[in-house]
Order: structure tokens, then sequence, then C-alpha cells
């Protein structure tokens, strides 16, 4: 590896929080043609962007380091294992976990809460158990839950909000029970923002015998997150919800439950020693990652929890409480414009309605302007019949969002109301 | 002017705020929902045939954008009080504008207004609201003619956009 490179990585951050000097490190945010405006880049709930030190280091991989890992005894094997494992160090770190072996490599959030219902629940779960999940979860914490429940009739119960999106807490004692087999979490919604108290869930939960997962997709970009002081059993997270690439995600999957999952997708690396009549599966965490993995995706998810830990993830969260305090006050202060969501402790995300405008206007008029946000149902659809909406516009902050950039989105919320003239 | 607000100008703003024919109909001999499982649309289209004519047209939902509800509105008073074949006959044209194909003079003369439609082509996602109402009355001629062969083609190509239930 150059040297130059390795100077460019791990150049040095202020030791205070300077959105400008942060931005710098982003070259998509510099983008000055969006419909002829600056981009303001309000999604990333959705997906946020990627650091230059990540980019570098996917680009230095593809150009001098790639090969196939695990197997390869030449040099770039070798270079290329190294990487590859030693952003799992990295991960197992950033989430303290108790050793790199309950770190499995999937491809996101959606792929690693599907793990968890095929090698534990698939192998463990009974007629007439239960699941016990949020009115707030994503399609990807509901869907699997219910295939589960389809295949061995167990039951799905669901823990209900209130108005403001915040969890009845009373309505999760009363529906944890003996019967309760695995409670399925958000830690953060994704749809409007509330933060869920996982801590005091996961207790309540362990009281019953259930094994808890959280989904942190939404929570580990925003939030410090110790899986060892949250004793979860399983966490659920996406690196490019955390300036990281597409296509690599973490199951953290606590070692007390590793002889417990059966192996999810059979073939090579995941085994010791096949022969016709038998195989001997490999130790975790490769008992559950079979094939060629997302090599390069896995190294690029490394590069961002340096970037992150660099920044400081107390200094994004105070950051992105502010953006998002300063976003509810503009915001709500616009005359026909509702709030959804409006938790006590929310992170990150903002969804609003507009009257009989629909979302999608909302997005599209708030675009000509180089304004990014989303619109619709955020495959939550439980929640948006919950608020009784078709949908929303929801606009989530990142490290990188400015105090200005919520001025323009206010400026062209106000001028979505003169283009349907309200 | 930035490419999106192409779309809120004139008749599809107009159309979009006070839609034409947006009402349930009692006595429809044809009613479908129309889903386009990529936007998140959502309409109710009302038919009353008689004789290979459509006598009345109205269409409802409750979770369309302004480009959805304008689409469906125009398209509502395009076809009022024609023959089922001039319905088919503008649906594929519409189509056909909107996936940015080369119209004959002839043709847009046909189109007449909703050619202000063959500038959503500069805002590909959301095309799928532009075309909802049409594609489902597609379906719709389909069920009446219950003839497939004249219109698998254009049914292939906007299949993976809408789903669609007879009532």
């Amino acid at each position: 590896m150059s040297t130059n490179v390795l100077e460019k990585m791990s150049a040095p951050f202020s030791t205070t929080f300077d959105v400008n000097t942060i931005r710098q490190h982003f070259p998509i945010l510099s983008r000055p043609d969006i419909n002829n405006h600056k981009l303001a880049y309000l999604d990333n709930a959705a997906s946020s962007q990627l650091p230059k030190a990540v980019i570098d280091r996917l680009h230095q991989y593809h150009q001098f380091e790639h090969s196939n890992v695990h197997r390869s005894v030449h040099t770039l094997g070798e270079e290329a294992t190294n990487a590859y494992e030693s952003a799992r160090k990295k991960v197992a770190r950033y989430i303290n976990a108790n050793s790199e072996s309950e770190i499995i490599y999937t491809r996101g959030t959606t792929d690693s809460i599907n793990l968890v219902m095929q090698s534990y629940g698939r192998a463990n779960l009974m007629e007439g158990d239960e699941i016990l999940i949020t009115a707030l979860e994503h399609h990807s914490n509901i869907v699997p839950w219910q295939m589960l429940c389809q295949e061995k009739g167990c039951l799905l119960k669901v823990i209900p909000i209130n108005s403001s999106g915040e969890l009845k807490l009373d309505e999760f004692l009363r529906k944890l029970n003996k019967k309760t087999k695995i409670v399925a979490l958000s830690q953060v919604s994704n749809a409007i923002g509330s933060v869920n108290p996982i801590e005091e869930m996961i207790i309540e939960a362990k009281k019953y015998g259930a094994v808890t997962l959280i989904d942190g997709a939404q929570g580990i970009p925003h939030k410090p997150v110790d899986v060892q002081s949250l004793d979860c059993d399983f966490y659920a997270f996406s690196g490019h919800k955390m300036y990281g690439p597409t296509g690599i995600g973490i199951l953290y999957a606590n070692s007390r439950m590793h002889d417990r999952m059966v192996p999810y997708l059979g073939g090579g690396d995941m085994i010791l020693h096949v022969t016709f009549e038998e195989t001997i599966y490999n130790e975790p965490p490769y008992k559950f990652e079979a094939g060629t993995p997302p090599i390069s995706a896995a190294i690029g998810l490394g590069e961002a929890i340096d970037f992150i830990s660099n920044v400081g993830i107390h200094n994004i969260e105070s950051h992105e409480k502010q953006l998002l305090d300063y976003a509810h006050e503009k915001v709500s202060a616009i005359n026909g414009v509702q709030l959804i969501g409006t938790a006590k402790e929310k992170a990150s995300v903002m969804s609003f309605v507009m009257g009989d405008i629909h979302p999608h206007d909302i997005g599209s008029i708030l675009n000509s302007f180089g304004i990014a946000i989303r619109a619709g149902h955020h495959c939550a659809q439980p929640v948006m019949k919950f608020f009784d909406v078709p949908a929303t516009a929801r606009a989530s902050f990142s490290l990188y969002n400015t105090f200005d950039e919520i001025d323009a989105l206010a400026d062209g919320i106000k001028e979505v109301k003169r283009v349907f003239n309200q | 002017m930035s490419n999106s607000l192409i779309l809120y100008q004139s008749d599809i703003l107009l159309h979009g705020r006070n839609p034409s024919n947006f009402r349930k109909m009692e006595n429809a001999t044809h009613e479908l929902q129309g889903d386009s499982p990529i936007c998140g649309d959502h309409m109710t289209l009302y038919l009353k045939v008689d004789n290979n004519r459509i006598e009345d047209i109205a269409f409802d939902s409750d979770a369309c954008c302004a480009v959805c509800k304008a689409s469906s509105s125009m398209m509502t008073e395009a076809i009022k009080h024609k023959s089922i074949t001039d319905a088919d006959t503008l649906a594929r044209l519409f189509l056909n504008m909107v996936d940015d194909q080369v119209l004959t003079p002839a043709d847009r003369k046909r189109l007449n207004k909703l050619t202000v439609f063959g500038r959503i082509v500069e805002v590909p996602s959301r095309i799928e609201c532009a075309i909802l109402s049409w594609t489902t009355l597609l379906y719709a001629i389909k069920v009446i003619h219950d003839d497939s062969k004249s219109n698998i083609a254009i049914e292939e190509r906007y299949k993976h956009s809408l789903k669609v239930t007879a009532l």
C-alpha cells in the first residue's frame, strides 16, 4: 500500500465539531447541479453518503488488493483476508462485542433479521409460541416473523403506540408472557424517528426468557451502541446508513446463541469438511457466511467505522439533535404543516404531512430546489395506517447537514404551499 | 425552470387540485382497483358501459398525488361518451407518449390536452403516477372485451407497476 494513501486515510480531525470541515470529507455534497441548485441531501435515513476516506479505501482495494478471502495462499489472498477480517475486528470493537465470532457479515439489516428468523427462529420456535414486535417496525422486522408464524403456527403480537409515536410500555408488559420467545424491536423508528427505550425493554423481555433482537439500522448511525451493556441476543444493522457502502450489513449474535442456531445458507466457507454423506460446519461466524462475501464492502464498512470514531459518535449525536430541534421548530411554525411523530425522544427523522397535498408532490417540488427528501410509506405501512395518512414526507438528518439546509427546506415547503395555492 | 416544477403547471395543477369526475359511482357496470406498488398510489375506476360506449366514468382515491389525480381527471374527460375502441386507442397513445416514443402530428391532435403529460419523461420518478389510471383503464377494456390478445403487449410492459382487482 502506498504511503500517501495511508496518510490521506488518517488525516487528523479537529477535536471540535465543525460541520464545514466535515462536509469537505463528502465529495457528493458539493454538487451544484441538482435542478440548478446546490444539493441539500436530507434522505439519510434511506442511505447516507460516503466520505472520501471510504471511497478511497474501496478504490485502493479494487486497484491493488483484490482477491478472494480465506482460501488463497498467495500474497493478495492474505492481504484481502487480513483487511476483511480487520474490518470485522473494527465492528466488534465499535459495538463492544465480546468476540469477533459474534460479528456475522450479511447483506444488510433485512438479511440480518432474516438470518435470525431462519437460523434461530425455525430451529427453536414451536406452535403456540409468541413473537412480540412494535407498531413502529419497518417491513423487514414484520414480514420475516409473519413468515415464521405461518410456518410454525406461532402468534405475532404488536406493542401499540400513542398519538406521539411512543410505545405504550404498559401494553408491552401486559403482552409479555412465558410463551413470548422472541422480542424484536427497532431502536429508532425509520418512519417517524421515535427512539424506543430498548434498554428497559430488553431487561423485561429477559425476565420471561425471551430472545431479544434489536433492529439498529436507524440507531447505530446516530447513537453509541454497546451490545454487552444492552445485553441483547441479536443486533442488526446496515453499512450504507452509517457512511459505508451498500451490500454489507452486520448481525451481532451473542455467543450464547451460537449453539442454538442452524446454518443459514449452505455452501463454501461455512464448512470444515464435506463428504456426500456428511458435512461438518465451520465455527461461527463462518458457519453463517456461505459463499464469497462482499469483501470490498466489508472493508469499506470498517473504514466508515474509523471515520465515525474519528468524528466521535457523541459529536454526531449532539449535532443531529440540534438540527432536528431546529427543523421541528422551523417547519412546525409553517401553517398547514403537521409533524407526524412527536415522541419526546427522537433521532434524525422528521416526518410531516401538508393537508391534502400528497407527499410525492411535496418531494417533487422540493427536488426542483435541490432538496432531497423521501416521500412515501417508508416501508412502514402500519405506522402510516395508525396516523391515518397514505404517506408522509420525511427529512432525515446526518452529521454533514446544516442549519442553512433546514432553512432551504422550510423555504421549499412554503413554495409547495404557494404552488398549491394554500 | 427546474424540471420537477414542469409537473405543476397549468392543466396538471388545475386538475390535480380540482379533479373532474372525482366521485364514487353507484350504478357502475365495471369497477376496478388500480394500485401502483412502486409509488404507492391507489385508485378506483368506475365505468358505465352501454353498447360498447362509455356512458359514464368516474374515479375515486384517498391516496393519490396531484399528478395521478390530474392524469385520471383528464382521462375521464377525454374518454367520456367515447367508444371502447377510441378509449383503447387513446390509452395506447398516452402510454406511448410517456414512453418517449415519437408521435405523429395526427396522434398529438388526438391526444389534444393530454400532451401536457409528454414532459413527464423528464421526471421519470413520476411516470408511474401518470399512467396508473390509463393502465387501469386498459385492464377494464380487457375485462369488457375479454379479448386478451389485443392487450398483451402493453400489459407486459406495465405489469410491474400495476396491480388491478376487478370487483
